[in-house]
């Protein structure tokens, strides 16, 4: 097992005739959180569907595991053990929770279904007991752990994860960011995008911050002071 | 047991739609593949092509799966072929193939089983006597058979659909296709699955029809098609025991009004069409579905076509083609006079009325196609009603010449010759009102329930016209209309109808560039590419809806007063729904939004008709011609979206 | 300072979710006033609910004393409010040019009969707004491109049509939604002049922009939306230094 789960080289995407991504580079080790923060427009987002598959690539590679995967469909790099909490969580608004999980599983075998859901309710309890109900009918912390609960039912190594704290109360988002560390504290390596920048560099152990397509800065999480950040962040101080 | 049989062909539609949002309205020739395919593997032998083939004469039981699964075969082909490379086109594309699709299955059915029917061997159950309930009921063995079967296949389905992992990957991927595709699902087979399903459906309930007709023919297809159709949409497109429920009831419906109202058998088929415009307007999710599904095909008409790499000689071509189209542009006076010079002198150096005819057929389509383009072409509103327009010019003349004036008040033609020409004014507002009429209340729809309804309003004018005989002498039509004539010169001769069609031609071509080239077509344009962005605009998107269709209406109503008194006879048969998709593939054919494009598509057309038929093969099987048309029009779709004379896109500012 | 725009409890629901609650907003005459905010904080649906596209379920929207809250975005058009689209909306089979004069759309006022008969009325108004409409090009910096179709313009040239097309309609209030969004920052630059000359022109700006080094450069009163209300209003300054505004960008320190 090599210490780097995901190394990206040169990617560069386009969305119409946008560049939204300018030849970017970075890499996740193993077994850490890694975010992804800047303001809105800056690629975050783009970033994760070209590594899901969303979107495809203008130029780069994606080398997850040691194997170039930019050129496999999304639905097989779940198979591979990469898992998208998208934005906006995207739960099946009108089936229930618990058939919303068994989906997130839909590319595990049948048998280790169950043990699967055990283990996504261990995490997040609150899904259990609403396993009949509608996922359109949770509330939006809710949505956003069945989101969670469903990417880890396919036992992803790496959980990419976009803005998971968007829209959720202040508690809530503290209640997300703490699954957050439980997922890493149980081996699987996150990438996680977040608006909530300040949050999102407390719990990560690498921070990368891009701006309008390109990497602007990189450090770890503690290196960043309030200032730095402002200054990336909005371009200029507050 | 008509409901059962809606309400099996409903489940394919609305499996289909439920994943990818497309009406395919092909599932009405599957219908009929299916019961064809049946009965042929049930014979000892069958003519194909006109030869005689040696069939396996197979028991019920065994050719029925066999036709079903053959069937399941040829819409997953369907898919994979025709709808996939579109998969990311405009809305109007894939319903653009989907109608080349059904034209070219019925097409080929005609050609190879010929026109007649085909009736439904004999077999065990059938034979048996009908079974007696209670003492009173009659009931046959086979309606019990049909019953059952349509009820277990539908259990089977909701079972399927509700717990197993494929089924559960389809309901995923109709509510979040990007969530389905995260989770690993592979859209593609999804896709595939529910045609192939949807297929089977369509088949097994096509063999169910058959067999209680006792016949197949080429056209069984489109009525209970459409009807399960508005099934789908009467119980919600996209829910299961929707479409059993909107099944039955339209049956019921149906036969109530068929025996209750008066008249009412006559009028039996309108009244689905009736239910559909009322739900349409009222609650266009249907009773059991959702709303989401009468979105705005936002951006350009049908896309510029697949990106992938075309060979060399193919974009030369198509450049060429184009450039040369390019130098018709009407803006410039020179050419404008010379082609219409040359149009003039056809006339006169043309000697054959043989050819003249054919002629006039393409002026006469070429108008009308110019007056659907109008609002398919223009203003991107899918229109299969058009033919209505059409008709309510060609009757009007007609009625008023012949059954009042000539009939009633015993006025002789000739001394009214004016009156024609009042007529085509006439005809074109008639046509034009009611094209404010019918478009008002699809102003709200958009896409796919657009089209389905202006439908229904061509269907309804259609089973009008044959049924009110009071009025239009049903489908014995009208005969012995009058030729033009100008004081006391007869201009019945081709030549002469000729040079009329060619100066209407010509006005109607002028008064549509003028109107296209100002803030009039900007605003219609402007509606295709982005109806939201118009309006945040100042453009008062409903007016101009409504001035396109009774813009259309008008060209649709002039014409059509023109057809009536250059054929001298007009019938119902003249203004099917077929008629409808014709001229819309002229327009597609030659350029959708072009002015001159559905000249060229109906010219192409009718050339390719008249000589097709010297062709031997074809000849002794007519109707490959139209199977071909269906084929054209798909493959357009895919490879160039834009037609032929696309190069040739107009401006929409005054020249200069 | 004379009001322009005077929006009061503007609220917009889409089923139980309340996108925007009660928002109070006042644009005075030929400022240009920035709406700022996270993500998904309804800055986008409150511009639709002032343009009319989306149907606003409380609340008054006042221009020069007429209401318009309730109105079809054309009539709203009409009143002299325009606007420019995040995710950018040009009729792509159109011209450049074509789509600038549809933005002129509602000044057209020939009858059909000029249009038929090309009178010579028709052929004033129609030379009248090809040439007003080449202005705005110019002014935008697109003008050679006018017979381009839109669909192929780069992308920074789409924005500035967007705005140029906004502009032929003559509003008094020009809504600009992210006219800067996935540009570099000479782009941006050239932009930013653009707006501020249009202030100059005396017409009422809008803006909406996630660059506050922009906004602090263009705008004089800012107005920050989060999770659909109004935060804060007030000058740049004031609302920069405003503690609930650093918290909804930057989250809550620990």
């Amino acid at each position: 097992m090599t210490a780097t789960i995901l190394e990206i080289s040169g990617l560069t995407v386009r969305y119409g005739p946008v560049r939204a991504l300018n030849n970017i580079s970075f890499r996740v080790d193993r077994g850490t959180i890694v975010a992804l923060i800047g303001s809105n427009g800056a690629g975050k987002s783009t970033t994760l569907k070209a590594l899901s598959g969303l979107l495809e690539l203008e130029g780069g590679s994606i080398s997850f595991e040691g194997e170039f995967i930019e050129g496999i469909a999304a639905e097989k790099r779940v198979e591979r053990g990469m898992a998208h909490v998208p934005e906006g969580r995207r739960v099946f608004p009108r089936m229930s929770v618990w058939e919303n999980l068994q989906l997130g599983g839909y590319t595990r075998p049948e048998s280790e279904i169950n043990q699967d859901l055990d283990h996504v309710v261990s995490l997040f309890p609150v899904l259990g007991e609403r396993r009949r109900q509608y996922a359109g009918t949770l509330s939006g912390g809710e949505q956003q752990m069945l989101a969670i609960g469903r990417a880890l039912m396919s036992r992803p190594r790496l959980l990419l994860m976009d803005e998971p704290s968007m829209g959720l109360a202040p508690q809530m988002v503290e209640m997300i960011l703490e699954k957050v560390t439980a997922i890493r504290d149980e081996g699987t390596t996150v990438l996680l995008v977040e608006q909530n920048a300040a949050g999102a560099i407390r719990l990560s152990d690498y921070v990368y911050v891009l701006r309008v397509g390109e990497i602007v800065h990189q450090s770890k999480g503690s290196e960043i002071n309030d200032e730095l950040l402002k200054t990336l962040y909005l371009g200029h101080d507050l | 047991m008509l409901g059962a049989i809606y309400a099996l062909t409903a489940v394919a539609y609305t499996l289909v739609y439920g994943v990818v949002q497309l009406v395919n309205f092909a599932f009405g020739e599957l219908f009929m593949l299916g019961a064809f395919i049946c009965i042929s593997l049930m014979l000892p032998s069958v003519l194909l092509f006109g030869v005689r083939v040696t069939m396996p004469a197979l028991p019920l039981i065994m050719a029925a799966p066999l036709a079903i699964l053959f069937v399941g075969l040829i819409g997953v082909l369907m898919e994979r072929f025709a709808y996939r490379p579109l998969r990311n086109a405009p809305r109007l594309a894939p319903l653009i193939v989907a109608i080349g699709l059904s034209v070219l299955l019925q097409s080929l059915a005609q050609s190879i089983w010929g026109a007649e029917e085909l009736s439904f061997p004999e077999f065990e159950l059938s034979k048996l006597p009908p079974l007696v309930l209670f003492g009173s009921i009659h009931v046959n063995v086979m309606e019990i058979v049909v019953l059952a079967v349509a009820i277990v296949s539908m259990v089977v389905l909701t079972i399927f659909v509700k717990s197993t992992r494929l089924g559960r990957a389809m309901r995923a991927t109709a509510e979040d296709p990007i969530a389905a595709r995260l989770v690993g699902i592979s859209i593609d087979r999804v896709i595939a699955a529910a045609f192939l399903i949807g297929s089977l459906f369509a088949a097994l309930a096509g063999i169910l029809y058959a067999q209680a007709y006792g016949f197949a023919n080429p056209t069984m297809g489109f009525l209970p098609g459409f009807k399960a159709l508005i099934a789908a949409v009467l119980g919600g497109i996209g829910s299961i025991p929707g479409a059993a429920i909107g099944g039955m009831l339209l049956a019921l419906i149906e036969t109530f009004g068929a025996g209750y109202l008066p008249n009412g058998s006559a009028y039996r088929d309108a009244f689905g069409f009736g239910i559909l415009i009322l739900l349409l307007m009222f609650r266009p999710q249907g009773l059991l579905g959702r709303r989401e599904l009468n979105e705005a095909p936002a951006g350009s008409l049908v896309g510029t076509g697949s990106s992938r790499q075309q060979p060399q000689w193919y974009e030369d071509a198509v450049r060429l083609v184009g450039s040369w189209l390019l130098r018709f542009n009407p803006g410039k006076t020179v050419l404008t006079l010379g082609v219409l010079s040359v149009a003039v002198a056809a006339a006169f150096l043309i000697t054959s009325d043989y050819w003249l005819r054919i002629l006039i057929f393409v002026l006469t389509y070429g108008l009308l196609a110019s007056g659907l383009n109008i609002v398919v072409g223009f203003t991107g509103l899918l229109d299969l009603g058009f033919v209505a327009f059409w008709a309510v010019g060609s009757y009007l003349t007609s009625i008023l010449f012949v059954l009042v004036l000539k009939q009633k008040l015993g006025i002789a033609p000739a001394d009214i010759w004016w009156l024609f020409y009042v007529n085509l004014l006439l005809g074109g507002c008639l046509a034009a009102l009611l094209g404010i009429a019918l478009g008002y209340p699809t102003l709200k729809l958009r896409g796919d329930y657009l089209a389905i309804m202006t439908l229904g309003f061509g269907e309804i004018i259609r089973i009008t016209a044959t049924n009110w005989i009071d009025l239009t002498r049903g489908p014995m039509g009208i005969r012995g209309i009058p030729s033009p004539s100008l004081f006391n010169f007869s201009l019945g001769q081709p030549r002469y109808l000729y040079l009329v069609g060619l100066a209407l031609a010509v006005l109607i071509f002028a008064c549509i560039g003028r109107l296209v080239r100002s803030y009039v077509g900007r605003a219609w344009v402007s509606i295709r590419e982005n109806e939201s962005a118009a309006e945040a605009m100042g453009v008062d998107t409903p007016r101009y809806k409504l001035f396109a269709y009774a813009s259309g209406g008008f060209v649709g109503g002039v014409v059509g007063v023109f057809y009536a008194h250059s054929q001298q006879y007009v019938s119902p048969l003249s203004f099917t729904l077929f008629e409808n998709i014709l001229i819309l593939m002229l327009i597609v054919m030659g350029g959708l939004g072009t002015l001159i494009g559905p000249f060229i598509g109906a010219a192409f057309w009718i050339i390719f008709l008249q000589v097709a038929q010297d062709i031997p093969f074809i000849q002794s099987h007519p109707e490959l011609r139209y199977a071909l048309l269906g084929l054209a029009l798909v493959c357009l779709m895919i490879y160039l979206p834009q037609g032929v004379a696309a190069k040739a896109r107009i401006k929409l500012t005054v020249p200069r | 300072m004379m009001e322009l725009l005077k929006v009061e409890g503007l609220t917009v629901r889409f089923g139980g979710l309340v996108a925007v609650k009660s928002v109070n907003l006042s644009i005075a005459t030929g400022s240009i006033q920035a709406l700022i905010g996270p993500n998904g904080a309804g800055k986008s649906t409150l511009v639709n609910a002032l343009t009319g596209m989306v149907r606003p379920s409380g609340g008054t929207i006042i221009l020069k004393g007429q209401a318009l809250q309730g109105l079809r975005p054309h009539q709203i058009a009409a009143a002299g409010i325009c606007r420019t689209f995040q995710n950018i909306r040009l009729f792509g089979g159109m011209t450049v040019l074509e789509n600038a004069l549809v933005g002129a759309h509602r000044h057209f006022k020939s009858s059909l009969l000029d249009l038929v008969f090309q009178s010579s009325r028709m052929k004033n108004e129609e030379a009248k707004w090809v040439s007003a409409a080449a202005e705005e090009l110019e002014f935008v910096g697109i003008a050679r491109h006018r017979d381009t179709l839109a669909s192929t313009l780069p992308y920074g040239h789409q924005r500035r049509l967007e705005i140029a097309r906004a502009l032929l309609s003559k509003p008094d209030l020009l809504l600009l939604d992210e006219p800067m969004a996935g540009m570099n920052s000479a782009e941006k630059d050239q932009i930013g002049k653009i707006i501020k000359l249009i202030q100059q022109r005396g017409i009422t700006i809008l803006l909406i922009e996630h660059d506050m080094q922009i906004i602090r450069e263009l705008s004089e009163r800012v107005t920050v939306l989060h999770h659909g209300e109004t935060l804060t209003e007030g000058t740049v300054q004031d609302v920069f230094n405003h503690v609930a505004v650093k918290e909804a960008y930057l989250g809550r320190a620990a």
